[in-house]
C-alpha cells in the first residue's frame, strides 16, 4: 500500500511567500482510518520515554523534505467521552538510525547515536469534545501538535524519533497507535500448585502477542508476596512431570526440561486477599536472529513460600513465525523501568513538511 | 468517571452482573482482575483494541469491591471498581 499522502496545500508564510506544505501519515494507509490500539502520550505518574524507529519506506515522501511538525491524532475508539486539557513537558530528538524497526534495540543509544533535539518545552493537550461516532481528523481539538523549533530536513533512510515527555496529574489524552498481528502462541501444560493456584488457576503467564523476534515479552507469575522467584526456561518438557512431594511442596511438579533460571522478587501483595499474592516480572527482549522465528521456549515458575515453595503451570511458548510487516517499532521505558521493543507497532503519526 | 490511574481508566462502579470496561491506554497486553473475597472469580482479561472488558459474574454482590491491575512496572497501575445493586450483604 502507498503511504497516505494528503494533497499537500499551498499557505502563506509569515513573510509573504508561498510555501507548499504537506502533511504524511505512518503508518501507511492511517491517515483516514483507525489504528487497531491505543497509546498515551505519557504517563501521569513516571517520566515517559518512546522511541519510535521508522522504515525508510514509509517516508519516501520526506525525502529531502523539511519537516516542521509531528502530529498525533485522538483514538477514535478506545475513549468515548471529552478528554480534558493539559499540559506536557517534551524534549523531542530525531536522527537517523542506523538499523531499521525489525532490529531496534532496547538501547535508546544504539537505536539513534546522534539525535538532533528539534523540540524541548511545553505542548498543550486541548480540550476534546466526544468524537461520537465521526472519525477524528488531523486538525483542531483532535490533534497534539509538536511544532519544531527549527525545521528538521530529512535525507531519507531509516528514522529514529524519540520522545521524552512527563506530565502534572491528569494526562489520559489516548492517540491513535496501530500494531500489526503477528503473535506467537501460548500454550499451557500441568498445574500450579499453592495458595495462588487457588486464587488465579494458572499462575505463569505471557502474553503471545509480545513472542516475536526482537521484541520484549513480559514474563509473569502471580507468586508469594516478597518472596524470591526463579523462573525455569526450557526447550522442551520432562518426559513425565516430576512429582515433587519429596522435597516438600506436595502436589506441586516439574514439568520443564530445564536449561536455565533467571532470578527476580516477587512484588508485595496487591489486594487485601493474601492468596492473590504478589507479581514477579521478567521482561525478555527476544534476539533479532531470525533463526529464532518460529522456535520454541518452554518457562515454568518456582517461588519459596514460608517452609517450602510452589510451582506454577508450564508455558509452551512458540515464537511468531513472521516478522511483522509494519515499517515501525516502538522502544519504551516508564520511569527507570525496563525498556520494552515492541516491532511492528507506533503511534498512528502524520509529519508536516514544506 | 473517576480520575485514571496513568494507564488505567474504569467506570468506578458496576451493577451486579454488569459488564466492566476498562480503558487500558498504556500498552499492556491483559489485566489481571481479582474479585476480593471472592477469588475463584479472579482472572486475567486481555486488552483488545485498548479495553479489557469483563462482566461482573453471577454471585458477585453488591458491595463487593474488584480490583484491577496492569502490572506494568516500575509502577502498575490499580483501579477499584465497587459492585452495585440491591443485595448488599
Amino acid at each position: 500500500m502507498k503511504p497516505l499522502r494528503l494533497a499537500p496545500l499551498l499557505s502563506l508564510t509569515c513573510c509573504g511567500g508561498l510555501v507548499a506544505q504537506g502533511i504524511h501519515v505512518v503508518p501507511a494507509g492511517l491517515g483516514n482510518a483507525e489504528g487497531q490500539t491505543v497509546s498515551l502520550l505519557a504517563d501521569g505518574r513516571n517520566p515517559h520515554r518512546r522511541q519510535v524507529v521508522i522504515a525508510a519506506s514509509e517516508l519516501l515522501a520526506l525525502v529531502d523534505q523539511e519537516i516542521t511538525a509531528l502530529v498525533f491524532r485522538r483514538d477514535a475508539n478506545a475513549s468515548p467521552g471529552a478528554t480534558q486539557s493539559g499540559t506536557l513537558n517534551v524534549t523531542l530528538s530525531l536522527g537517523a538510525a542506523p538499523q531499521g524497526p525489525a532490529s531496534a534495540r532496547p538501547d535508546f543509544v544504539a537505536n539513534l547515536p546522534v539525535p538532533i533535539t528539534v523540540f524541548q518545552g511545553n505542548v498543550i493537550l486541548p480540550s476534546s469534545p466526544d468524537a461520537g461516532s465521526r472519525m477524528p481528523q488531523w486538525a483542531g481539538s483532535d490533534i497534539v501538535e509538536i511544532t519544531l523549533t527549527t525545521p528538521w530536513r530529512y535525507a531519507g533512510g531509516d528514522l529514529c524519533l524519540d520522545l521524552q515527555s512527563t506530565s502534572a496529574g491528569c494526562s489520559w489524552w489516548p492517540v491513535d497507535a496501530h500494531r500489526v498481528a503477528a503473535p506467537g502462541a501460548v500454550q499451557s501444560f500441568g498445574s500450579a500448585c499453592g495458595p495462588r493456584a487457588l486464587a488465579w488457576g494458572e499462575t505463569n503467564h505471557v502474553s503471545a502477542a509480545d513472542l516475536v523476534v526482537g521484541g520484549t515479552a513480559s514474563f509473569q507469575f502471580n507468586g508469594a508476596p516478597g518472596a524470591l522467584a526463579l523462573m525455569f526456561v526450557g526447550l522442551a518438557p520432562l518426559p513425565a512431570p516430576m512429582d515433587l512431594t519429596f522435597l516438600g511442596a506436595p502436589t506441586c511438579t516439574l514439568d520443564v526440561a530445564p536449561i536455565g533460571s533467571l532470578a527476580t522478587g516477587v512484588s508485595p501483595a496487591w489486594t487485601t486477599d493474601l492468596d492473590v499474592g504478589g507479581m514477579a516480572q521478567l521482561p525478555i527482549t527476544l534476539p533479532t536472529d531470525l533463526s529464532f522465528l518460529g522456535g520454541e521456549l518452554w518457562t515454568q515458575w518456582l517461588d519459596s513460600d514460608g517452609p517450602t515453595f510452589t510451582t506454577s503451570n508450564a508455558l509452551r511458548c512458540r515464537i511468531a513465525a513472521a516478522m511483522p510487516s509494519l515499517g515501525l517499532a516502538t522502544i519504551e521505558q516508564l520511569g527507570n523501568g525496563p525498556i520494552y521493543v515492541q516491532p511492528g507497532a507506533g503511534p498512528v503519526l502524520a509529519f508536516r513538511y514544506q | 468517571m473517576p480520575m485514571p490511574q496513568a494507564g488505567l481508566r474504569g467506570p468506578g462502579t458496576v451493577a451486579e452482573g454488569g459488564t466492566v470496561r476498562i480503558e487500558v491506554a498504556n500498552g499492556a497486553k491483559s489485566v489481571q482482575v481479582a474479585f476480593l473475597g471472592q477469588g475463584r472469580h479472579n482472572r486475567r482479561v486481555d486488552v483488545v483494541d485498548g479495553v479489557a472488558e469483563f462482566r461482573v459474574p453471577p454471585g458477585v454482590r453488591g458491595g463487593s469491591r474488584i480490583l484491577v491491575s496492569d502490572f506494568l512496572f516500575p509502577n502498575p497501575s490499580t483501579i477499584e471498581v465497587v459492585v452495585t445493586g440491591g443485595s448488599n450483604r
